[in-house]
């Protein structure tokens, strides 16, 4: 256990907890407003479809994430159709809506870039080492040594947490989440801001899925995300549904995601179906253990009539 | 008489329509991807009901469904959205299978014993979260979400631990008294079939004609009102999480006594994932899940020969039952609008009634 082995270990716990705390965030933002999507890890996997698809046609990384982003948003918006207008159960159009991803990122990838052998891999986001600040001593190399996304990531948590706490629609967009009817009484259009919330929601979580094909791995299979939306709805729970709780509960995850890896790759006795186990044990411990302290938004997963 | 009739257009009529609807959809998407959606469809079709062994084959994939989807319907009625049915499907099997290939007893005993202990380990897997949500509150989605990851691996590490066989990371086939007997000679098609149907529809009559059924029913439907009328909610919360779990878990023994004979790494091809739209088309009754299920199957069974013959990818099946849902869901919402679906609908039934009204009058 040597320095270096350390700062790895730190450096890639950042690295794996990025694409989380994105779809985090936006779990967050909509759980504020009153609404549960568990089609999140639907949308991460068509972010990362999406992104993977139009870098493979020869598009540049941003406009991969660019389509990953409009992909996010589409699914928020029928998202937010389907459950607050039409005010349907959020958990059925969810669940629907994770097999519609899993069914229709698989057929187009199959139909598209075609199962020969070769992986068809992509290029990727860069790490880059900001001058000065990455020689810093073990922070430099964990903070400053990075890709693009995660410096972007860490930068719109304080910005999400600001307009949450410290501008009016922050404040009107947590009020509905608790008690909408009041916030409608004022005037404020209460199904505006609950679609806003889904379509960022759906965006920031396939900005999410995107970082995994386009700064983690170059290559999109299956299923790519994993269950990795589910740990981010575990996530927000952890952190209280605020945006630096979130950041901590997905280092959290990073770390036992960055830490079984590397306890495989030097080859530990703990069998690696226990290792890959790990962050989805750690899910259900903090669920367990977190869950009565932490206080969901009253009226989450409650439609909305007026 | 009119009741029937309501029966019959909710039930049968309007998901049919979503089936042929969801395919249409599927087709043209079929289509934007430059392949033949009539060819596709059509291999689908010959290769899920096309001749005796197709046939079969696809009654044979029925049974996982009905089961998995019994076990999601059943929990549904108790307010308790069990996403976990493949990972109580896996420990069945697992479990199912250290009892069958290392106890060496007759069939009249291995048999009955091999369903208990699939079914035991299921329904301990889902009763485990619902303990968790009783205790906590914390969401069961998420968690058995989680638990079938967990119980994936668990699997995962069986077969290439504790429970390897040779060189290949899967189990020794079952001892020959836990092999399920054969149904319909000449085919795969195993006893199974008929213990899954049997217990439909003792799940219908029991969530219907029973106190029992009553009492989870009103904990689904009104958690609070439930407790002020003297049910004992938790409990039955529990009890229903054991019989759901037990059901996938049982599904899963099956599955390993009747058609693999051995547990390996990829066991599941996704059934218990499959059964929440089976449940959900069904509406969440049992006996419903027998068509839904049979639907289900039609698709999974047909979609290898349409993968070969028309070159679209299986997954596309996921689509087609995710539309399936959500037309489902619409319609249910929409009960007292009037959707485009709905005014079909009545349209048709209309017609129809207005037929018979005039083909009676003419006599």
């Amino acid at each position: 256990m040597d320095n270096v082995f350390i700062i790895g270990l730190l450096q890639a716990t950042l690295r794996m907890a990025t694409p989380i705390l994105l779809a985090a965030l936006g779990c967050l933002i909509a759980e504020r407003a009153g609404i549960l999507n568990i089609g999140l890890e639907g949308q991460m996997l068509c972010g990362a479809f999406f992104g993977y698809l139009t870098v493979y046609f020869g598009g540049s990384l941003w406009l991969g994430m660019f389509a990953a982003g409009l992909s996010g948003v589409l699914l928020g918006l029928v998202f937010a159709y389907l459950t607050v207008t039409k005010l349907n159960n959020q958990m059925i159009v969810g669940a629907a809506f994770n097999m519609f991803a899993l069914g229709i990122t698989g057929f187009i990838y199959k139909a598209v870039v075609g199962v020969t052998g070769t992986t068809n891999t992509i290029p990727q986001f860069k790490v880059i080492s900001i001058p000065l600040l990455s020689k810093i001593p073990i922070i430099g190399k964990l903070l400053f040594e990075q890709n693009i996304l995660v410096y972007l990531t860490l930068l719109i948590v304080p910005v999400i947490w600001f307009v949450l706490w410290k501008t009016s629609y922050g404040y009107e967009l947590r009020a509905i989440g608790e008690h909408p009817s009041a916030v409608d009484s004022l005037g404020i259009d209460v199904i505006k801001y609950k679609y806003i919330a889904v379509i960022l929601q759906g965006m920031l979580a396939a900005f999410g899925g995107a970082y995994l094909t386009l700064a983690y791995a170059n290559a999109f299979v299956e299923n790519l995300s994993a269950g990795r939306g589910f740990i981010a709805m575990a996530v927000v729970i952890f952190g209280s549904w605020n945006p630096f709780g979130a950041l901590l509960g997905s280092l959290v995850f990073g770390f036992a995601d960055a830490f079984q890896m590397r306890m495989q790759s030097i080859g530990i006795a703990i069998p690696y179906h226990f290792m890959l186990m790990l962050p989805y044990v750690l899910t259900v411990l903090i669920l367990a253990g977190f869950i009565k302290k932490a206080k969901p938004p009253a009226m989450e997963t409650v439609p909305y009539k007026r | 008489m009119k009741a029937n009739k309501g029966i019959f257009i909710n039930g049968i009529l309007k998901p049919i329509f979503y089936v042929i609807l969801a395919l249409l959809i599927s087709g043209i998407i079929i289509l934007l991807t430059g392949k033949d959606p009539i060819l596709a469809m059509v291999s689908l079709g010959q290769g899920a009901v096309g001749g005796k062994r197709q046939l079969a084959e696809t009654l044979l994939k029925m049974v996982p469904l009905l089961l998995c989807g019994l076990s999601v319907a059943i929990a549904y009625r108790t307010s308790f959205f069990n996403i976990g049915a493949e990972g109580q499907f896996l420990m069945g099997a697992l479990a199912a299978t250290w009892f069958a290939v290392g106890f060496d007893l007759p069939a009249i005993i291995m048999l009955p014993m091999t369903f208990v202990v699939g079914a035991l380990a299921g329904g301990i897997w889902c009763l485990i979260v619902g303990i968790i949500k009783i205790k906590t509150g914390a969401s069961e989605i998420i968690n058995t979400i989680m638990f079938n990851y967990i119980a994936l691996r668990l699997v995962g590490w069986a077969v290439n631990g504790p429970l390897k066989d040779g060189y290949l990371p899967q189990s020794s086939e079952v001892n020959s008294g836990a092999v399920l007997p054969i149904l319909w000679q000449g085919t795969r098609l195993h006893i199974g079939f008929l213990i899954a149907l049997a217990l439909a529809f003792i799940l219908q009559f029991i969530l219907f004609k029973t106190v029992f059924g009553y009492q989870i029913r009103a904990v689904g439907l009104n958690l609070k009102a439930a407790n002020y009328a003297g049910i004992k909610s938790a409990k039955r919360l529990i009890q229903t999480c054991l019989i759901s779990g037990g059901l996938a878990g049982l599904a899963g023994a099956i599955e390993l006594m009747g058609v693999t004979k051995r547990l390996f790494e990829i066991f599941s091809p996704g059934y218990g994932y499959d059964a929440i739209a089976v449940s959900l088309l069904a509406q969440n009754n049992p006996a419903g899940v027998i068509l839904s299920s049979l639907l289900f199957a039609v698709l999974r069974g047909g979609a290898g020969q349409m993968q070969r013959n028309a070159d679209v990818s299986f997954v596309i099946i996921y689509v087609i039952q995710a539309l399936i849902i959500v037309f489902v869901v619409m319609s249910s919402s929409d009960k007292n609008s009037n959707s485009v679906i709905q005014k079909l609908i009545q349209k048709i039934s209309l017609q129809k009634a207005e037929k018979k009204v005039d083909s009676k009058g003419g006599a």
